[in-house]
């Protein structure tokens, strides 16, 4: 069910007036057949072949559900952010090598939370990276090895993460200065539970790209991903967010 | 208020420099070319892009011209304006033995008078010319992530990088040389600038605004982007990777070293092979990596003017893990130069590193470990001659 809040919240807002718990949620869904994923070639390595890495670039649910959706709140310079808590975790987010892949797929991590990449399989991997904002990396991490690295920016994209002894191997790193952020699971769902009512910029980014014209209501997201949504103070439960299967490669 | 239409710099000069691909285009020297592919990728319009060449224009003057930007005080560190000048503009010789134009002369015709690595000669080359826009150096002293010493700089201009079209300027004298290393340094922070400047653009301004370099915007801009930029050129004397004084060589040490190269704690065979005979014997899996300056063209977001500007650009070509027998290192054959390279990796490429990421941090070998590494890589490829 998608409410668009009225006309009276965008004013509070363009206050600056934030109140009430808000929230959003939502699942994004597939509609149609998604090809099975594809085998990806595991190289020579014994346990990536025990392992059959597959294309992990469009992962469903079994009740069509899209996985790894960034669901994020953007504003653009001179637009309202709604207020952030600086209740950063203390628990590291962690990257696991495991059976050739990256997992989690799509990690986010807070600025000044640890981020610690970890290898669980036989053989060693690469972690190589990009970032923008904070210091690019690419280092090896052996079997049961460990490494750990401080956040000291947000960066505005999620960033790439590659292993060059697989190629194949691919994941995202998110990183945020507010718990604005969220993945879809397995079932296609998000949540961001602490966004304020408010009138805020979503951004929808898939695979490190925008998610672009997903239908939100009676918007679509733009050529950047963005829609902007009215949160009422009873929050705002988006329901199914469809979208073709033929649009996913 | 509606912002004022930025100036219409070059649009025409641009895009039939496009047109005519990759080669030629090293040859336009009064303006600085646009990196076109990071504009197309990050969604700009054409009155954004050109909002960027204007401020681009105002900060760092032409080839002809070059400015330093009195906000960014200490790229007077780095870079002093008369010897830009020097390096800067067509080839002439005034005054007996004082050379103007050195850049023009010298490099242009691999490095691109922009340094985008893309001279009129470089597509025949292999590795190609360094693309001095990201700021990213290969053969250098520093932790992975910092730029290079003005020592490290100095060195490639004066031994070249062997084993690559980059030619020694030994027969230049040490001060053209000196001017020449100032001149790659603004060349690079310019490229740096062109990046940050099209993030900001792309990923912060709303949809279709072009940029207005001043007010607030241009103060966070100095002081959040740009010093942090400079600041990191100037400081990266405090980056360099020490190596330990180097101990004893002996049989049990190049043991040791044999041991992890081909152990999953380092991984050096899974790239170079066993014997490290290189990449091209280790397997096709290679084939499908690239380095920081391709993978970008790569992985772009795919539209039609992106399509285009990539099949304009130098071919596309893979990464390969180098050959460690019989070839002569690009990046000097010290024990320290192998130390730093085997510590930190080769930035830009795909070459790991098994050292921490900065000072203090831990790294997957122990500085000890990684030192076993180096001799062993030299018992297996002794040097021929020193440098
Ligand atoms: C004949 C072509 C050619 C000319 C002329 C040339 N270069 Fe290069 N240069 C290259 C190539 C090729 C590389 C890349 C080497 C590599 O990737 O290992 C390079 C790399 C470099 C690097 C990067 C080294 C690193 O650590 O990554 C610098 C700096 C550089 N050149 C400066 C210059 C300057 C300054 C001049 C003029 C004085 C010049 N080059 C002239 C071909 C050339
Ligand atoms: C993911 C693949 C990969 C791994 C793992 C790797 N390398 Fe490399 N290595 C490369 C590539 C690619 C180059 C060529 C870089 C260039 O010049 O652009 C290279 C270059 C080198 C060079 C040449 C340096 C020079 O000055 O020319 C040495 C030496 C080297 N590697 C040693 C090692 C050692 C020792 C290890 C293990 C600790 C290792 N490599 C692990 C990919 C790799």
């Amino acid at each position: 069910m998608f409410k668009r809040a009225g006309i009276v919240i965008s004013l509070l807002l363009a206050a600056g007036i934030v109140d009430g718990a808000g929230g959003l949620s939502g699942r994004i869904v597939v509609v149609g057949a998604v090809p099975p994923a594809e085998a990806l070639p595991p190289g020579r390595d014994a346990c990536c072949q025990a392992a059959g890495p597959v294309d992990q670039s469009v992962v469903v649910g079994p009740e069509g559900g899209l996985a790894n959706v960034v669901v994020s709140v953007e504003p653009r310079r001179g637009e309202p952010a709604p207020p952030a808590d600086d209740a950063v975790p203390e628990e590291p987010a962690t990257l696991t090598n495991r059976g050739c892949a990256f997992i989690p797929r799509v990690l986010v991590v807070r600025v000044g939370q640890p981020l610690v990449l970890a290898n669980n399989d036989p053989t060693m991997h690469n972690v190589d990276i990009e970032f923008v904002r904070n210091r690019p990396a690419n280092v090896v991490v052996p079997p049961d090895g460990r490494r750990e690295f401080d956040l000291v920016k947000p960066e505005r994209r999620p960033i790439g993460v590659r292993c060059n002894v697989h190629p194949f191997m691919q994941a995202w790193v998110v990183v945020r200065d507010d718990p604005f952020a969220a993945v879809t699971d397995e079932s296609g769902e998000f949540e961001l539970a602490e966004l304020p009512s408010g009138e805020w910029r979503l951004r929808f980014w898939r695979e490190g790209k925008p998610f672009v014209g997903l239908q939100i209501g009676s918007s679509a997201t733009d050529e950047r991903g963005e829609v902007v949504l009215a949160i009422p103070a009873g929050g705002l439960q988006l329901g199914d967010l469809r979208v073709a299967a033929t649009d996913l490669r | 208020m509606p912002p004022p239409r930025p100036r219409r710099r070059h649009r025409l000069a641009a895009l039939l420099c496009a047109a005519a691909g990759a080669t030629g285009c090293g040859e336009r020297a009064d303006s600085f070319q646009p990196n076109g592919l990071l504009r197309a990728t990050g969604g700009l319009t054409d009155e954004q892009s050109s909002s960027i060449d204007a401020a681009l224009a105002e900060l760092f003057g032409s080839p002809d011209e070059p400015r330093l930007p009195p906000e960014l005080p200490r790229m007077a560190e780095l870079c002093d304006l008369a010897a830009l000048q020097q390096a800067a503009g067509p080839v002439a010789s005034h005054e007996v033995g004082v050379t103007q134009g050195l850049y023009r002369r010298h490099c242009a015709r691999c490095h691109g008078v922009t340094g985008d690595g893309r001279g009129p000669t470089a597509r025949y080359q292999s590795p190609y010319p360094r693309d001095f826009r990201r700021g990213v150096f290969k053969w250098k002293s520093t932790y992975r992530d910092a730029p290079p010493t003005v020592a490290d700089l100095d060195r490639v201009l004066e031994h070249g990088v062997p084993g690559t079209a980059m030619p020694s300027f030994r027969l230049l004298s040490e001060e053209e040389r000196e001017i020449l290393q100032q001149y790659v340094i603004y060349l690079a922070i310019r490229g740096q600038t062109e990046r940050a400047l099209v993030s900001l653009v792309a990923d912060e301004l709303p949809a279709g605004e072009p940029l207005r370099l001043e007010g607030d915007l241009r103060d966070e801009v100095m002081s959040e982007s740009l010093a942090p930029i400079v600041a990191a050129w100037v400081d990266a004397e405090s980056d360099v990777v020490s190596p330990p004084d180097s101990s004893e060589v002996d049989d049990r040490l190049i043991a040791r070293g044999r041991d992890l190269y081909h152990s999953e704690k380092a991984g050096c065979f899974k790239c170079h092979g066993a014997a490290g005979q290189g990449g091209a014997v280790a397997g096709k899996d290679y084939e499908i990596d690239y380095d920081r300056w391709t993978r970008e063209r790569v992985v772009a977001r795919p539209s039609d003017a992106v399509a285009h500007l990539v099949r304009q650009d130098l071919p596309i070509r893979p990464s390969r893990p180098r050959q460690l027998i019989g070839a002569t290192p690009h990046g000097g054959d010290a024990t320290a130069d192998l130390y730093r390279r085997v510590h930190q990796g080769i930035a830009g490429t795909t070459m790991p590193a098994v050292g921490g990421a900065y000072p203090g941090q831990p790294g997957s070998l122990t500085d000890e470990e990684v030192q076993s590494v180096v001799v062993y890589l030299q018992s297996i490829n002794p040097k021929e001659s020193p440098l």
